[in-house]
């Protein structure tokens, strides 16, 4: 750093803009004053901190959908620390939305189960936050905050059934392994940073946007190459890509259920956010494939290609296998972060606007249908698991289907929706997904994404086929529903339905809109 | 550098207790004492800096190991039962292959450190045309700062950068490390306290965790409480 830089930055204003992150600041709030209210409320009161909790969501719901309709003020503020673009807009909402859905889902449970509600909602709203965080976060060092904040949160509501050993196990499985991911993210930042240092005597940068600028007057390309490579682990970890998804199934079965509905969807959304910024727009397409750019490009999109491929049918295969609905469900959410990968493939392919910000959009759009139709498959499990999670292997579903009707109803039909049938959204984000790969030229990428769907028939309509047509050897007593799931199970099941059919003005609402150039740097 | 005069005596007391307070704490048997002594090594090491120059990283030591780190290792320390390990004595220094294996990994270390000193100390004494430019471009920005009211006492360049970096630049991922250990707290306090504290606390009704109980331990623990 030369000495005229160094006088600049000692000079340099903070760049506040509070505006531009009210949604995280409200969410952030409500935690806090969730946390407050339930050390001063009497034992009996302890159920107002979920609707507080939901009120701050909704809150925060309602300030990202002001921020989309008509924002005109600057579209970064502290020094690009944090951007507004529908990128960050999208995955914002959905993590807005799993969480609202989760803490519907969690309000009777977390009573039934006599686990401290305020605590669990209140780290609850702190890993939204984090989330939020991975998806504005135009710099590495906030993505990096989002994702501990989300991480830690999310490990200790994994083990938060402390008497109970499976989640005992989950938590500490989780904790591990999610700490040597992050290890790894943190060590490719630096090497990123120090990469990016420049001839011109330039210091490095965490800033995306100027990492990108930086690629091809790169002091050490050779460290841009392993910074990327260790932050491709990273989030691939976060995101349950094989190689890196063996902790799936094991965190997914010992946590408590509601836990599952949040971590299958939540984080792996805004693992995704952060994902595809990083890599499509901190190393972007070039048309020179000889220079530093073009190789780094080429590299990891050749990376992102054989992973998805390995991720779908690692996923669709270990699935099969699955005695236990938890269990078949992580497989599936891996299989799921595979098929999201190949429009991921598509977004980082190309260098035209106009196709980028389709494959970006649907690729939002995949997250958002998995999110309400995982939300509502885990809903319906939680409710059949009763108390403790005992009931969640395949022999618990016999034979339930004639004898709760409504429930098995909606559990097939959210099954139908994972395995992407006519009409439901999971069909839609699957067509979205593999049309922006086609687009791309992935013409065999999505042949093999086709086929793994046709695998995953199997696993998801083995579930129906239980449940309608095996005898109950055991007694079966209806669960009851309380108001609030029935709530959650009405918003999933419409949701399915919209997005199915009428998905194009969530989709234009993904889209970058020509203002926002800043996106398309 | 040679070390002269009262400098050399405050280095020499310095760096024996540092050795010493560290050699205590692992080998103390009560993890308070330990933290205690590591309290100790890390003052010793802060004076080490003050002799060394560095006003800067002395007082980040003190403010931020002493003041904030070992605090909170401490409220670790004692929100989680260490009875366990206390109870367990001569488990120490009693198994000859471990001895011999922390003796070659501590040889290795000691072989490592001489080599890295050398090399170092060569590169110092090897001048090039790089680290000239930046002694030149460092007392120009020396000369650049602002000089105190006395006229004798000048923050260092890299102190100021620093400052400026992470209260202007980077205010937001400042604050945000603050939830970030907001979340964590919550995290440890929730996954560790133990049954006995979460019957304390108003919340549960020690009947309802009676059900919950699975092994004796804990189910003796909580009759305690009843009682």
């Amino acid at each position: 750093m030369n000495l005229s830089l160094a006088l600049q930055i000692q000079n340099v204003s903070p760049d506040v803009n509070l505006l531009l992150i009210l949604p995280e600041l409200i969410v952030c709030t409500a935690g806090v004053i969730v946390m407050m209210v339930d050390a001063f409320a009497r034992p009996r009161q302890r159920w107002m901190t979920g609707g507080l909790a939901l009120v701050g969501l909704v809150a925060a719901m309602a300030a990202s959908f002001w921020m989309w309709s008509g924002w005109a003020g600057p579209r970064e503020a502290f020094h690009g620390m944090i951007v507004l673009d529908e990128l960050r807009l999208g995955f914002t909402f959905i993590a807005l939305l799993v969480s609202a859905l989760t803490v519907l889902v969690s309000m009777v449970w977390v009573e039934g189960e006599n686990l401290p509600a305020g605590e669990f909602h209140s780290l609850l709203l702190f890993a939204t936050s984090g989330m939020m965080l991975m998806a504005s976060g135009g710099d590495l060092v906030i993505i990096f905050l989002g994702l501990e904040i989300l991480s830690i949160a999310t490990y200790v509501m994994a083990g938060f059934r402390r008497t109970d050993l499976r989640s005992n196990e989950s938590s500490l499985k989780y904790f591990i392994l999610g700490s040597f991911s992050s290890a790894f993210l943190l060590y490719g930042i630096a090497l990123v940073y120090g990469a990016t240092a420049t001839r011109t005597g330039l210091a490095g940068t965490t800033n995306i946007a100027e990492i990108a600028n930086r690629l091809d007057v790169s002091l050490y390309p050779p460290l841009l190459f392993a910074g990327a490579a260790m932050m491709l682990v990273g989030f691939g970890f976060k995101i349950a890509t094989a190689p890196f998804h063996v902790w799936t199934p094991d965190v997914y079965e010992g946590a408590p259920t509601p836990v599952t509905a949040f971590m299958a969807a939540g984080p792996k959304a805004a693992g995704f956010a952060s994902f595809l910024r990083v890599f499509v727009f901190g190393f972007p397409f070039v048309a020179t494939v000889a220079s530093v750019q073009g190789q780094i490009h080429a590299a990891w999109l050749g990376a992102l290609v054989v992973l998805a491929i390995i991720t779908m049918t690692i996923g669709n295969v270990g699935a099969i296998v699955q005695n236990n609905v938890k269990r078949m469900l992580a497989y599936s959410s891996i299989a799921h972060a595979g098929y999201a990968l190949v429009g991921f493939v598509a977004a980082g392919a190309t260098g035209d606007p106009v196709f980028k910000s389709e494959a970006l959009s649907s690729v939002a759009f995949y997250m958002l249908t998995y999110a309400v139709m995982n939300l509502g498959a885990f809903a319906v499990v939680t409710l059949i698991a009763r108390s403790g999670d005992r009931r969640t292997d395949f022999e618990d579903y016999n034979g339930i289907g004639f004898q709760s009707p409504g429930l098995a109803f909606t559990l097939s039909l959210f099954m139908l929706s994972l395995l992407g049938l006519p009409l439901t959204a999971g069909f839609m984000g699957k067509i979205m997904v593999f049309r922006a790969a086609l687009n791309a030229g992935y013409y065999s990428l999505v042949v093999i994404a086709v086929l793994n769907t046709a695998i995953s028939a199997y696993y998801y309509l083995r579930l129906i086929i239980v449940m309608f047509f095996r005898e109950r050897t055991t007694s079966w007593s209806a669960p009851r529903v309380p108001a609030s799931v029935i709530v959650v199970l009405i918003i999933t099941v419409l949701g399915v339905f919209y997005l199915g059919l009428f998905p194009n003005r969530v989709l234009d609402a993904f889209k970058t809109r020509p203002p926002a150039v800043m996106a398309t740097r | 550098m040679v070390l002269s005069g009262w400098e050399a005596v405050f280095f020499w007391v310095f760096s024996i207790a540092a050795l010493f307070t560290g050699l205590l704490m692992i080998m103390a048997r009560n993890a308070v004492h330990s933290a205690l002594f590591l309290i100790s090594t890390l003052v010793s090491v802060a004076a080490l800096f003050v002799l060394a120059g560095a006003e800067f990283v002395a007082g980040a030591q003190v403010l931020v190991y002493i003041g904030g780190v070992m605090v909170l290792f401490l409220f670790v320390i004692m929100l989680v039962n260490v009875g366990a390990e206390e109870r367990g004595r001569g488990q120490l220094f009693n198994s000859s292959a471990q001895v011999t294996a922390t003796a070659l990994l501590g040889l290795l270390l000691a072989i490592g450190l001489v080599y890295a000193i050398n090399q170092g100390v060569k590169g110092l004494n090897e001048p090039n045309r790089r680290s000239d430019e930046m002694a030149g471009q460092r007392t120009a920005e020396q000369q650049a700062l602002p000089v105190s009211a006395t006229g004798d006492m000048k923050i260092t360049a890299d102190t100021q950068r620093l400052g400026s970096s992470l209260y202007r630049y980077a205010s937001l991922p400042f604050e945000i490390a603050s939830l970030l250990l907001l979340v964590a707290i919550v995290g440890s306090v929730m996954l560790a306290r133990t049954l006995k504290q979460e019957a304390a606390a108003d919340d549960v009704d020690p009947e309802v965790l009676k059900e919950v109980v699975t092994t004796p331990e804990e189910r003796a623990e909580l009759e305690s409480v009843s009682r």
